[in-house]
């Protein structure tokens, strides 16, 4: 019962994202993301009330992917010729982007502890 | 004999068995090798993959199981807002630098696919293709039709880049020395979406919940940024 309870709260704010995605040009995942986000933070929802449902999906989360993986047998046609290619350039460059997002992060909060401490000393 | 064959491939069974099993199996895989490179994802769709093309079964008999297992992406999606939840105190101590992260990432991304691309003579359909790679698949299958790249190509890139990130995340923190965990979650979310959050989730709670935040300020950054370049 209690998982089933969970699941329809999971469930509702999927299919609120649906609706929002008429409304907003967001894909209806990523709204219904930040408006678990928003009932969570309200405590609207109470993360007890999720966790375990929660757990679970999350943590299979991978598995989910497989079809789609599957599907991209069908569709090798589009790529002739430059499968190789691409291949390359997603790896690289998801290299890249990695490398990118976590210097960044690291720069900027280095960045901001800097600055805190000027304040404190002119303090 | 075909017909038995045709109408048991057709049972949303078939495909829902195959991959769970094969899942099952690649968990089992990676535990004995215990090495990322033995992702079970990915030995599990060449697993299923094998199947498929052996037996000869048409992709939409699959796709009545394969259908139903792909559907939990929406809600796993949205259940990432809990790991999310769960580190505001963090996340708000480092609103931005998580934000600039996540947008450098975007550009990074779409800048070094167009380099890339360029370099190596790509079809320009097919780069407005695989622009939008790095970000989860529904927002890049959006960005890709919204600017007439080839969404399947699209669907691909993003599987490949997914799987990059989430077997290279571990290697890819010892070899940029990402010693903040907050960067290492942003770095795998913003340029391995959810798949690489899976990985994230298991390296630790604060890199799983930035990879989730992540995915979702880097799709909206990618988004905007399609945009505006055309």
């Amino acid at each position: 019962m209690k998982l089933i309870k969970q699941m329809t709260i999971i469930f509702a704010v999927c299919l609120a994202g649906v609706i929002l995605s008429k409304l907003i040009p967001l894909p209806a995942t990523i709204l219904a993301m930040a408006l678990m986000l928003i009932l969570l933070g309200t405590k609207i929802v109470k993360v007890e009330n999720i966790e375990e449902a929660s757990g679970l999906i999350l943590g299979n989360m991978a598995m989910f992917f497989i079809p789609s993986n599957v599907s991209i047998l069908e569709n090798l046609g589009y790529m002739t010729g430059n499968i190789l290619k691409l291949i390359f350039i997603c790896i690289i460059t998801t290299v890249i982007t990695f490398a990118a997002g976590a210097y960044t992060v690291t720069a900027v909060s280095a960045l901001q502890k800097k600055l805190s401490k000027k304040d404190g000393d002119a303090k | 004999m075909n017909e038995f064959l045709d109408s048991i491939y057709q049972s949303p069974f078939f495909g829902l068995t195959i991959t769970t099993a094969a899942y099952l199996f690649g968990v089992f895989v990676n535990k004995k090798l215990k090495t990322p490179l033995a992702n079970p994802v990915v030995i599990a769709s060449v697993i299923v993959i094998a199947i498929v093309a052996i037996l000869d079964v048409p992709l939409e008999y699959y796709n009545k199981g394969g259908d139903m297992i792909a559907m939990l992406l929406a809600p796993a999606t949205a259940c990432l807002a809990v790991s999310i939840y769960r580190q505001r105190e963090i996340l708000g101590k480092n609103l931005i630098p998580v934000l600039v992260g996540c947008s450098a990432a975007s550009a990074a991304s779409m800048g070094s696919v167009y380099l890339l691309c360029k370099l190596l003579k790509v079809d320009e359909r097919l780069i407005v293709s695989v622009i939008p790679k790095s970000v989860t698949t529904p927002i890049a299958m959006g960005i890709s039709e919204q600017h007439g790249g080839i969404v399947p190509v699209t669907v691909a890139a993003v599987m490949i880049s997914g799987i990059t990130g989430a077997i290279a995340a571990p290697y890819l923190i010892k070899l940029f020395r990402i010693k903040n965990p907050i960067a290492a979650g942003i770095g795998i979310g913003s340029c391995s979406h959810a798949l690489g959050t899976s990985k994230a989730i298991e390296i630790g709670e604060t890199e799983g919940a930035m990879s989730g935040i992540a995915i979702g300020i880097s799709g909206i950054m990618t988004t905007l940024f399609a945009l505006i370049i055309s």
